[in-house]
């Protein structure tokens, strides 16, 4: 077993500790792939019979195992046309809601209706409400009108509707 | 037209990682360091082994691999395999189909 000087240790510590970071909401489980990274290294000191590991062979094998966010990554998820127009509206709300009592806004919500004319045989009736059909939104989010959301950004979204359509 | 090329080279990559590393276990168990040394040589992937661990950590908690109990020797699970055969068949439809606009492509390159 080779000696580990301290800054050594240290070394592989930082990059044990941006490893964790990267990993967060990646899918992969943080402390099985710093055990994977930690015996990939220890193979590594003993493929090159190191008896001391110093800092500098430290940075040199973490430089070629390279860094823990060298992912390929897709192009950044852009906000979705109707994410847009909620935090438009989420933003108008605040500031209407300010100037006259929220009537503004309802003129606003109007201009911003969903709805056009109904298409025959639509899944998804025209609701007699006029400002909001919940059916139809739910209808609309589970065939993916909204984009490709995650689980989470649904949830978010779905918050949105109701925390304006609720403030009428 | 540099920064395009990186982009999509980067997305070509992303798009055959995991299908790689299921290849790459399709005939025997591998032991990980291993496992990960040959992909890191594999021409044009471009990976590093702190790229292909968290991928392979992925892949398990997808039930795609399993890691053992000692979590040194990766293998194909029944699911694994699976979704192997599809991505191959996928794979190789889109490559016959790229090909032929390549071959028409190359004359005017």
């Amino acid at each position: 077993m080779p000696d580990w000087t301290q800054p050594a240790r240290e070394e592989v510590r930082r990059y044990f500790t941006r490893v964790r970071a990267s990993l967060a909401e990646s899918g992969a489980d943080p402390d099985e792939v710093i055990g994977d990274l930690d015996r990939h290294i220890d193979e590594e000191i003993a493929a090159a019979s190191l008896a001391v590991v110093t800092e500098e062979d430290a940075r040199r094998i973490l430089a070629r195992i390279g860094p823990p966010d060298s992912q390929p990554r897709a192009e950044p998820q852009r906000p979705t046309l109707v994410e847009n127009a909620l935090q438009a509206l989420g933003d108008k709300l605040v500031s209407d809601r300010a100037k006259d009592n929220g009537f503004a806004l309802r003129g606003r919500v109007a201009d911003l209706e969903l709805a056009g004319p109904e298409r025959p045989g639509s899944a998804t009736p025209r609701h007699p409400y006029r400002y909001c059909n919940p059916d139809a939104i739910a209808g609309f989010a589970a065939a993916g009108l909204f984009g490709s959301l995650t689980q989470s950004k649904r949830i978010s979204l779905s918050a949105a509707i109701i925390k304006i359509f609720s403030s009428f | 037209m540099d920064d395009f090329f990186d982009n999509w080279t980067v997305q070509v990559r992303k798009g055959v990682l995991e299908l790689c590393i299921l290849n790459a276990l399709a005939e025997q168990e591998r032991y990980g360091y291993d496992l990960v040394k040959t992909l890191v040589t594999v021409p044009g992937l471009g990976v590093t082994e702190g790229t292909l661990y968290p991928l392979l950590s992925r892949l398990r908690v997808a039930r795609g691999i399993d890691a053992g109990p000692a979590r040194k020797y990766y293998s194909l699970t029944k699911d694994g395999r699976k979704i192997m055969a599809v991505m191959n068949d996928y794979l190789e439809t889109l490559n016959r189909g790229t090909r032929q606009l390549l071959s028409k492509g190359g004359k005017y390159a």
